[in-house]
Parts: structure tokens; C-alpha cells; sequence
């Protein structure tokens, strides 16, 4: 026969198991520590150039036109390239330096590829182009500037703008972040008499 | 720590720096600390961190989610907890001490019945 202090032991042991039983687990977070291992974090460049395409010399001074008259035209050729390790998106614009706006704005802008499929064609400051260079993919494009007006005002007028050229990992509409890259091609344009 | 075991209670609210055990998630249950309570909508959003993470919790939590609040931590007795959870642990701290009870009195009656 169990004496009552060992029935009292039993019971409290049954007691303490049922009650055991009940509870659940928790994750034991209070000191827990998250370790993340072998990570890997590399940079690549998204670098690209712009080259003349006659002899490769790095392009920076692109249109220097003087002396358009109306119906008079100028072209230059570019070939883009990809430097960089990543493939590369970039858009093109055209930016106002200075000069007379009615002139600036009379000017008409055409870019052709080599095979002269037409990639823009429209007023120079209209310009927005977004497309991509993969790797082994260069770009040659043949561009014109045009001048079809023919008012009296437009004489002797001078328009200085650039091409700006920049590559992007994000949205081209968003503020720059992230790695990215630009290039200007500063262009003058001036009118002559007629 | 591992192995203790914690007593929670539900609250009618919870504030900043309580330690409140949460369900993530169907069936994982954490407990961590409120490190920040923001009203989104009406809704208090409640981040939660543990104490030796260096970042917040990914996903906030609502009310809804919240289990009860700690109230006080028994060390090691967790590793009891787990033990019963077994069957060795069934069989030690309740199957045998059940039968010894169910014997025991069976000899009592068995003895009165003798005497009688």
C-alpha cells in the first residue's frame, strides 16, 4: 500500500503531465541570432562609349555645323558600344545649352541605323529613345540635323545643345540610383544668311 | 533560452517593449518583443523584434495574431516539457503513476474486503 505522501507525489506528477501535455512550443527567439553565410556581392560596370566611326577616337565634340541655310542638312555618324561587364539599357536626349529658342526649336533631328532603317525622326528636342545593347551588339547610327524654315528671323541665330546619353539599371523616368553611367555630346549649330 | 518554458496570458492591450507570444504565419508561434506600434487604417501594425536580432521581423503584426503576453520565464523545465511529449515521457509521468494509483486502490479494497 502507497503511503499518502507518495499517492500525493503521484498525483501532483499526473497533474504536472497533463498540464505538460497542454503546452506548445514556441520558437525561442528571445536569444535567437540569424546567420546568413556565403554571401556573394559582386560590382560590374554598365560603362559604354561613344566612338567616331572612322578611327575610333573617343567622340565629345559631335555637330559643329555653321552657316545652315534653310533646306540645308549636316549628318555625323556614332557607333555606340558596350564596355561593361552588364548589358546595357540607355536612353538619348536632347538637352537646350543655349542659343535662340525659335532657331533651336526649328531644327528637325533624324537618326538611321548603318542599314539607313530609321530609328528617329522628328524635332530635335522631341528626342527620347530607351533600348538596350547586349553583349557582341554595337550600334551605328548615321545622324542628321535638318533646317527647313526659312524666316528672316532665323538668320544669323546659333543653337548650342547636347545629346545625353546615359545607361540605367532602374526605370529611365526614375531619379538616378544604382550604377549608371552617362555621356554628352556637345553640338553647335549656327545659321547663315540668305 | 532553449528548454525554458514561458507562462503567457492574453491582454486587453499590449504595449511598447512587451514580450508577447504571436502567431507567424499557420502554425509557427513566436515570442518577441514589441520594439514599435503604428496605426495603419485604424489598425495598430506592431513590429516585432527578438532581443538578440539585429532587424526587426520581417512581416508586422496585428492584434489578431498576438497570443498572450509573457508574465514570467521557468528555466530549463522546458527540456521536462519536451520529455512528456514523448512516449517514454507519456508512459513515465503519466501511465505509470496512473497505475500505480488504479493498484493501489484495488489493494485497499481487496484489504477491506478481506477484514470485512
Amino acid at each position: 500500500m502507497l503511503g499518502k505522501h507518495i499517492q500525493l507525489m503521484l498525483v501532483l506528477t499526473i497533474l504536472c503531465g497533463l498540464w505538460m501535455l497542454g503546452t506548445r512550443n514556441t520558437s525561442a527567439d528571445l536569444v535567437a541570432e540569424r546567420k546568413i553565410a556565403s554571401n556573394l556581392f559582386s560590382v560590374t560596370t554598365l560603362s559604354f562609349i561613344n566612338v567616331n566611326s572612322a578611327n575610333m577616337s573617343q567622340l565629345i565634340q559631335f555637330f559643329n555645323t555653321l552657316g545652315i541655310v534653310p533646306g540645308g542638312f549636316d549628318a555625323r555618324t556614332v557607333r555606340i558600344e558596350k564596355q561593361g561587364e552588364m548589358n546595357v539599357q540607355y536612353s538619348l536626349s536632347a538637352q537646350k545649352k543655349s542659343g535662340d529658342d525659335a532657331f533651336c526649336n526649328a531644327l528637325d533631328l533624324k537618326i538611321a541605323r548603318r542599314d539607313l532603317s530609321t530609328i528617329y525622326e522628328g524635332k530635335l528636342f522631341n528626342l527620347s529613345i530607351q533600348d538596350s545593347l547586349q553583349d557582341g551588339e554595337r550600334e551605328e547610327w548615321i545622324i542628321l540635323v535638318e533646317f527647313d524654315h526659312g524666316e528672316e528671323s532665323m538668320k544669323n541665330k546659333s543653337c548650342e545643345f547636347d545629346l545625353y546619353m546615359r545607361t540605367y539599371r532602374n526605370s529611365p523616368s526614375e531619379a538616378f540610383r544604382g550604377l549608371h553611367a552617362t555621356r554628352t555630346l556637345t553640338n553647335i549649330v549656327t545659321s547663315g544668311t540668305w | 533560452m532553449t528548454g525554458d518554458i514561458i507562462v503567457i496570458k492574453p491582454q486587453p492591450q499590449y504595449n511598447l517593449n512587451d514580450v508577447i507570444t504571436f502567431k507567424e504565419g499557420a502554425d509557427r508561434i513566436v515570442t518577441h518583443r514589441i520594439i514599435d506600434i503604428a496605426q495603419k487604417s485604424g489598425t495598430p501594425e506592431i513590429a516585432t523584434k527578438g532581443d538578440a536580432n539585429r532587424s526587426l521581423d520581417n512581416d508586422k503584426i496585428t492584434q489578431s495574431n498576438i497570443v498572450g503576453k509573457v508574465q514570467f520565464v521557468v528555466p530549463k523545465i522546458g527540456f521536462l516539457v519536451a520529455f512528456t511529449h514523448t512516449t517514454p515521457g507519456l508512459v513515465v509521468m503519466i501511465i505509470i503513476p496512473v497505475i500505480l494509483l488504479v493498484m493501489d486502490q484495488f489493494v485497499q479494497m481487496s484489504m477491506r474486503q478481506n477484514r470485512t
